[in-house]
């Protein structure tokens, strides 16, 4: 059985199940479609990478900007100011908010027979006047430049955005509570949420009292038996293996179970989220999985409502007390270097780039890792699991969310990770 | 008027996030229906491919046969197709793989990038990485009056198309004695004095990008990268523009005689395939050019 569009991804990947008298004897995702566009990266112009690397998955186009102008700036040696710090924070809560929305709403309770798309799109719509107000486009942000920003809102533009705001975080918060309310009633999604799956690591950044750390905290590693490692990033790239399959990347860490980044391995790895309301939620999920770590990757769409609220609560809170917004807008001092490395845990997980340039600061190698390099091995294994089973519509409606949960991008997934110059 | 439509969204080789901004645009979502008259769009759980559509969103360019075959079937069942987006009328960054031959790792793909009025005759082009709030109210009320009229009254492009430079809000000091003092690469602007960025020596795509987007980098302190298409008239946005610099860097004429001076400014840009063609190169004349050589064919 050939399965094309796949929901969550479009045309661009087909599913592909084997059979047998009617049981599933292979699952896999084939990925049909490619950009080709790692492959011009080397010889671009440093200073052009963040500009050009959001094309790689725009629904995280922030997220892949910034992540490319800290590594710019870890080139050129720039340390960034205080207000630039706090817009990239900003665009990339509204950008994990938007993702897991999306992600809910549009690709994976649609599977479970859950339609709240009419107000996924009203919180987007928040979303996006936000971004829209802050870098002109919600998409492939301009403002951020290595150093610093390129230009801060005034305070009419602040009122304007906090209003908006406040206003997502009403909306926000009285619809997770009614999806938490369904999904607890909803037959198909319990018994989801009770089966067995194999246990993986988690990785993500984790601020410095056990938040997610999105741009700002320490990599760290929960093992499948609990032991949690904190990882350089520069260690963690030593220990990443690479394998390809078809037009398909992914990662592994070497000697290690399959490792997930993302909504559910930052649920496993912080400690809690430290706002209003997104604790009491991160209080429930644990209530309902019976504890911590939680293997079951059904379990992202409750881990994406808690981090949807969290980062709207954060959005208000710093759109409503914006003294960090004073003070130079870049700083100009430099020492370049040859290489730069950045990590950004992003709503949909890590992305890590490494470059390395010549003198005239032209890129000649470079590494890029996604959350979907990381979270296909996870995947893969997730979809052995339906082996064996009577190949029915319930068994496919299986596959298709274990790959909307695991949230793969397609462009993201066939990146040839490591882009290496000649000689 | 939107009772009834039916509405699709085909994403093809590219990003295409900026599909979703359709529906939350409300005058855009109002005239089309809204969530309601949504038919197809496979990545957001609409799958089945309907029998008719009134419009179809187009984002994306085309990289591959599988992807030609598709949009010339759905252009045969919609009334009214629009190229959304820079990535699906000029190819986009992705357009910057237009000269890797990607047919050359497995038969389904294209020899290079193509674009979508490459493929099929789309009835609106809207172009913008994103396209913008404004360039979404107006293509609001051609919709409308295609939808009113019926049959689309020929190709329609949404928003401004002059040079950015025409209505520009940063002005050079004497547009008379207007001079590029050097080249400075982008990383290089660290203060800007607000003046237009070629007179401090930044490489600003404004001469040759149309103005469509409302000059929405320039007002946030950011140079022109011409994610908004060429501006009317111009047929290669690299050439054209290094023909408009020319112009300027070359105000000097002692300059030019001592030192060499345009020659020397213009190896201070290592990269002109990132800077010049980062949103055009499929439709430039340097493609054209190296698919000849490659004996690929027409463009």
């Amino acid at each position: 059985m050939i399965i094309n569009p796949v929901p969550g991804i479009g045309e661009d990947a087909r599913l592909v199940i084997g059979e047998e008298d009617g049981r599933v004897k292979s699952v896999r995702l084939e990925a049909v479609n490619k950009l080709f566009i790692e492959e011009v990266l080397r010889g671009r112009a440093l200073e052009l990478l963040p500009s050009i690397t959001p094309v790689f998955c725009s629904s995280d186009s922030w997220s892949y900007t910034v992540a490319s102008v800290m590594a710019v700036e870890d080139v050129l040696g720039r340390k960034p100011t205080i207000p630039a710090l706090g817009l990239r924070r900003l665009g990339l809560l509204l950008e994990i908010i938007e993702n897991h929305v999306r992600n809910n709403a549009f690709k994976t309770l649609p599977l479970l027979g859950v339609d709240v798309r009419g107000e996924a799109l009203r919180i987007l719509g928040y979303t996006i006047r936000i971004k829209e107000l802050l870098s002109g486009r919600s998409i492939n942000p301009i403002i951020y430049v290595p150093g610093g920003v390129s230009w801060r809102p005034d305070d009419k533009l602040i009122g304007e955005m906090a209003d908006y705001a406040r206003r997502l975080l009403e909306k926000i918060t009285v619809h997770s509570k009614k999806l938490i309310s369904n999904l607890k009633n909803n037959e198909f999604y319990n018994k989801l949420i009770k089966q067995e799956f194999n246990p993986t690591s988690y990785i993500g950044v984790i601020g410095r009292n056990g938040e997610p750390g999105i741009i700002n905290g320490e990599i760290a590693l929960l093992k499948p038996g609990g032991e949690v490692v904190k990882l350089e990033l520069k260690d963690l790239l030593d220990k990443l293996s690479v394998s390809s399959e078809g037009l398909s990347y992914w990662v592994e860490l070497s000697g290690d179970e399959p490792v997930r980044s993302g909504p559910l391995a930052r649920l496993n790895i912080v400690h809690g989220y430290p706002s209003e309301n997104a604790s009491s939620i991160y209080e429930e999920i644990l209530l309902i999985a019976g504890g911590k770590p939680v293997h079951n990757p059904f379990y992202t769409v409750l881990a994406r409502i808690a981090e949807s609220v969290y980062a709207a609560e954060l959005v208000y809170e710093s759109l409503s007390d914006t003294d960090w917004l004073s003070g130079s807008l870049v700083n100009p001092k430099e020492s370049p270097g040859k290489t730069g490395y950045s990590v950004v845990d992003s709503g949909r997980g890590l992305i890590i780039h490494s470059y390395v340039v010549d003198g005239k600061l032209v890129v000649r190698d470079l590494s890029i890792y996604t959350p979907s390099h990381f979270n296909y091995a996870a995947l893969r294994r997730d979809l052995s699991l339906l082996t064996g089973r009577v190949l029915g519509d319930e068994t496919v409606r299986l596959a298709e969310a274990l790959i909307t949960l695991s949230d793969l991008c397609v462009s993201e997934l066939t990146i040839n990770p490591v882009v290496k110059g000649e000689g | 008027m939107s009772e009834g439509l039916s509405i699709g969204f085909l994403e093809l080789t590219g990003c295409s996030t900026c599909l979703e901004n359709v529906l939350l645009h409300e005058k855009l979502s109002g005239i089309l229906g809204g969530l309601g008259s949504v038919k197809y769009w496979p990545s957001h759980g609409y799958t089945e491919e309907p029998d008719s559509l009134d419009v179809l969103f187009v984002s994306g360019a085309v990289r591959s046969r599988g992807q030609v075959e598709k949009l010339k079937k759905l252009r045969d069942k919609t009334r009214v197709l629009v190229a959304y987006g820079t990535c699906s009328i000029y190819g986009g960054l992705i357009g910057l793989t237009a000269l890797i031959d990607a047919s050359s790792r497995s038969g389904e793909f294209l020899e290079t990038v193509k674009t979508v009025p490459d493929i099929v005759e789309p009835d609106i082009l809207v172009t913008g990485c994103p396209p913008t709030r404004d360039q979404l109210d107006e293509l609001a009320g051609v919709i409308k009056d295609y939808l009113e009229n019926g049959k689309p009254r020929g190709k329609v492009f949404i928003g401004n198309r002059n040079s950015l430079c025409r209505d520009c809000p940063r002005k050079p000091r004497d547009p008379y004695r207007f001079e590029m003092p050097s080249i400075k690469r982008d990383h290089e602007l660290v203060e800007d004095d607000g003046r237009c960025f070629l007179e401090q020596g930044i490489l600003c795509l404004g001469p040759v990008t149309s103005s469509g987007c409302g000059h929405l980098c320039i007002l946030r302190g950011r140079p022109c990268m011409g994610c908004n298409g060429p501006a009317r008239g111009v047929v290669d946005q690299g050439l054209n523009y290094i023909s408009s610099i020319g112009s300027i860097l070359l105000k000097s004429m002692e300059r030019i005689r001592m030192f060499d001076y345009f020659a020397a400014e213009m190896d201070k840009l290592v990269d002109p395939m990132g800077y010049l063609y980062r949103y055009t190169l499929p439709k430039s004349l340097l493609t054209e050019l190296a698919l000849k050589k490659r004996g690929v064919g027409e463009k």
